[in-house]
Formats: structure tokens, sequence, C-alpha cells
């Protein structure tokens, strides 16, 4: 009786084991194709300070005046590739891309910094509302 | 919740089954005589769920991946355990309740490793430590199964390498950092020789194999120069063929390594069995409780992986080559994303060293390398290889999350 269940059983095991493995493979594939769901729409919002335009947050966004970027500024003070936001877990993190006029947050100039809700972005001469 | 956390929390569930599975056969198996036994085994999985549940509170950022990796381990360990030595199985879950407590204690510790290297006289203070623990068990030490590598205190054994491996590592990243002309490299080889010297002479050959192609592996690490790396290993070959001429028990284990054949009953007698148990089990496996694993020397410790093959086939036995090999990436990529050199170093030495212990006993138990007596992390019977395996993964993982969390507030510059 215990023969045959064994039996049986080592098959669904052997099994089990390739199936947590391919789960654990399919995490690494998502995370070297950066497919941690980067164009993936979060709740969090980013809307200038003039109230004119709101923008909804991606999982990572980018911030600029060319017209690669996600979310374009049209200033003369805004690098081409001037900020990124990410989200990492449930926290929102703004990272500098080396602009040439920086970034700040509530006006301290920031490498990378969490970002909460409510806080100003300044990029440039353009202020930003973070909403999350 | 987004896909990659869903995946995960999948892949727990895998390993959760597999608990359940394997050991209600076990238990119908050979049934427990205490009901202690039952209980402890009933909090693994509870633990592996607090675990899992903490590190995502906590660390949000951090490397989950070795949270549901190591549970996978460490199960597969716990069955094999129970099935051939069914008394170690209570010490074996605290053990690994007490790796996962060091695992968070040592992601904060070196959250912030940046006062490990601005330690005053901090290289000097590492390789005494390093050196000291290692000597520690050639005065004090108590030959167990032909090394002599433990400490005894009031009964509990411990193994003073495991915790030198991590301090050595610290010692190695901060003595790089800064020195890297030829000069230090020499010194840095006259005393790795000295450390691979001390090892031998306790018979721990496993651990003097470590410490000597880490180091190798690090000095090429930071000064990319082939030299250094083929006249590494020049000398390992060299200091191989003295030691196999001048050191009986090296001999031993090359002999039975070039013909297990020769003497089955005697010197060959662990690598043979270990062979035959591999050999049984063909691709599934010969069943739970259906092999005769306890025909293999120390199956609890060193020869775990060989009694896996047997029991899960050789099938089991690639997954969980596959899981180290996955840990081995998560390990590479936090050396890759750290912050500073200083970092990366620390990441790429601890995990090159928890990656060469892998090969070394898996290549041994397979007859593709000599054997050498050291354990596999997280699966083999050993409180002192389990507790510092996890430490060294919360290191990684510390180093990881401070990467991730640090909040750099700059001054205005202008």
């Amino acid at each position: 009786m215990y023969y045959i269940l064994s039996q049986i059983l080592k098959y669904v095991l052997i099994f089990l084991i390739y199936l947590f493995l391919y789960r654990v493979f399919k995490i690494i594939y998502m995370d070297i194709k950066g497919v941690r769901r980067e164009r993936q729409l979060t709740s969090a919002k980013l809307s200038f300070l003039t109230g004119e335009r709101t923008f909804t947050l991606f999982e990572v966004t980018s911030i600029g005046r060319s017209d690669e970027c996600d979310i374009v500024i049209e200033s003369p003070y805004v690098s081409a590739r001037h900020a990124l936001i990410k989200k990492r877990g449930k926290r929102f993190y703004i990272e500098d891309l080396n602009s040439t006029n920086g970034t700040f947050v509530n006006g301290k100039r920031v490498k990378v910094a969490r970002i909460k809700n409510g806080d100003i972005i300044t990029l440039g001469d353009v202020d930003l509302k973070f909403i999350a | 919740m987004d896909e990659y956390v869903k995946t995960g929390s999948k892949a727990l569930k895998d390993v959760f089954w597999i608990f359940v599975i394997a050991f209600a056969l076990l238990f119908m198996h050979r049934r427990p005589e205490e009901a202690n036994t039952i209980y402890y085994t009933l909090a693994f999985p509870v633990l592996i769920f607090i675990v899992y549940y903490l590190h995502v509170r906590l660390f949000p950022l951090g490397e989950i991946q070795f949270v549901i990796l190591t549970a996978f381990l460490t199960e597969m360990g716990l069955i094999m355990i129970y099935r051939v030595a069914p008394e170690l199985l209570v010490k074996q879950i605290i053990w690994i309740a007490i790796g996962f407590g060091l695992y968070f204690i040592a992601s904060y510790l070196f959250k912030h490793y940046g006062w490990l290297y601005n330690l005053k006289y901090g290289e000097y203070i590492y390789i005494f430590l390093a050196v000291g623990l290692i000597i520690s068990t050639l005065f004090f030490g108590k030959e167990i199964g032909g090394a002599k590598n433990w400490l005894t205190f009031d009964g509990i054994y411990v193994q003073p390498a495991e915790a030198a491996k991590v301090i050595y590592i610290i010692f190695l990243a901060r003595y790089l950092k800064d020195k890297r002309d030829l000069k230090n490299i020499l010194i840095l080889g006259a005393i790795t020789i000295g450390i691979a010297g001390i090892f031998a002479l306790e018979k721990d050959l496993g651990m003097a194999f470590l410490f000597y192609t880490t180091t190798v592996l690090m000095v090429f690490l930071v000064t990319s120069n082939l030299f250094y790396v083929a006249s590494g290993f020049g000398l390992m070959a060299i200091g191989g063929i003295l030691a196999y001429f001048l050191f009986w028990h090296v001999r031993v284990r090359i002999e039975a390594w070039l013909n297990p054949w020769m003497d089955v009953p005697g010197k060959t007698y662990q690598i043979v069995q270990s062979l035959f148990a591999i050999a049984a089990g063909g691709f599934f496996g010969t069943g739970l409780g259906m092999g005769h694993p306890e025909y293999i020397p120390v199956v609890a410790s060193d020869f775990i992986f060989s009694a896996i093959c047997e029991e899960f086939g050789i099938l089991g036995g690639i997954a969980i080559i596959l899981v180290y090999f996955v840990i081995m990436y998560r390990g590479i990529k936090v050396a890759l994303e750290a912050r500073d050199e200083f970092g990366a170093l620390l990441a790429a030495g601890l995990i090159s060293m928890f990656s060469l212990q892998v090969f070394t006993i898996i290549g041994g138990v397979i007859k593709f390398i000599p054997l050498t007596g050291v354990t596999l992390p997280f699966v083999s019977y050993g409180g002192s290889s389990m507790v510092m395996s996890f430490f060294t993964l919360g290191m990684l993982n510390g180093i990881s999350v401070g990467e991730e969390e640090e909040d750099v507030q700059f001054e205005a510059q202008y």
C-alpha cells in the first residue's frame, strides 16, 4: 500500500518541484526583461502646480523636454532627460538624471530621494505636485 | 498586486504542497514516536510564512527571492534529514529559525556597510579575527569525521571556520579596495597560502580550497589580470601535488577519486556508496522511503545530495543545483548594482564563496572532483553552516536594500 502511494507521489513531487522552478525562472525572466510592469499605470499622479495638466505615473516614468520621455515638459530650463520616477515596492523614488538645473524635492536639491504624497517637485522652473 | 509578487507567492505555495505531501508520506512510513516532532514539523511552514510576510513588510525592496529559494532548500534538507536521521529533525528546524533571525539581523547590520570600511585598522582586525578563529581549532579543536575543525562548548559543537569565512571576505573586500599593486597582491597571496596551510594541517581540505579559490577570484575581480589567476591556480596545482606526496589523507582522497573501485569496503567506501545511491535513483528516484540512503556514511550532512538523488531521482538533484544557480544569479546581481566598489566586492566575495562551496560538495559526491568534506548550504544538517549561510544571504540582502533605500540628500551646489 505504502509502496504504491510512494511510487505515485514521487511523480507528483517532481512535478511540484519543477513547477516551483518554473515560477522562480519566470521571476528571473521578468527581472531580466525589465517586465517589472514598467509600463503599467499606478494610482499615483503628478500635476502642474498651476493645475493645467495632470499625468498618471507608470511604474517607471521618465520626465524631460525630449519627445522620448513619458512626461514631456516644454521648458528651456528642463533637460532633455531630466528625471526618473520609480515605484519600488509601495514607495516612489525620484532620481535626477544629471540634469543641468537639478531636481528639487520641497526645495532641496536631490540625486535620489523618496517622495511622498503632497511633495512639491521642481524641475528647472516648473513646479509639480506629487499625489500618491 | 503585480505579477512579480504574485508569482513569488505561487512559488511559495508549491513549496508548501511539497512539504505537505512529503511529510504526509514520511509520517506514514515512519510513525513519529514523539508528538514533539510533529509540532516542530508543523511549525516549519508557519515559520516560512512569517518570514515571508516580515520580509515583504520590512524590506519591500529586498531580495524576496532569497526567502523563497532558501525555503525550498531547507525543506528538501528537512525531508531528507527526517528520512535518514529523524532524531536530528527538531534540532535542524531550530537552527533554521535561528538562521532566519540572523538573516534579518544581518540585513539591518549591513544595510549601511560603510562602517566596515571606515573602521580604523579594520583590515588588521578582520584578518586577526579570521586567522584566530581558524587557528583556534588547531589547539582547542576536536577531531570529528577526520578533520580537526570543531570546537565544543558544553556539548554544543561549532565550526569556527564558518564564521571565519564571512570575516575573511570582509577583510578581502577592504584590502583589495585600496591595495591592488603587485607588492600588496603578493602579501595577500602569502596570507592566503598561510591560511590554506593551517586548514591543510587541520585536514580540512574543503575549506583550504574554498579560501584559496575565493581569494584568486577576488584578485581577478579587482585587477582583471589573467596572470594573477594563472599563477594562483598554478601554485594551487603545485600545492596539491606537494600535499599528495606529503599528507596521507590527501593521497587517500585523490586515489579514491581516480579509482573508487580499488578498496570498496575500506578507503573508498563513502564515494562508492554515494555513487550507488545516485545510480539507484534513476530519473525519478526510488520514491520517498523506498531507497536505502542509510547505507551512505555521514548522509545527513556531507552526503545529503546523494540521498536526495536516490529518493527524488536525478531530476530532484538537478532541481537543487538549479536553485543554487538562481541564488548565485541574485548574488551577482546584488554585486553589480551595489552603490560603491566596497559593497560590490563584498557581495561578489560572499557569493563566490557560497557558490564554490556548493560546487565543492556536489562535485565531490558525484565524483567530479576529489571529495572534500564541506556542507551543502541550507540542505545539510549542521548548525554552524546553516546559521552562517543565512547570515551570508542576509548580508547580500542588506547590501541590496541599502543601495535601493538610500535617500541621498544634497545641499544646493550653487
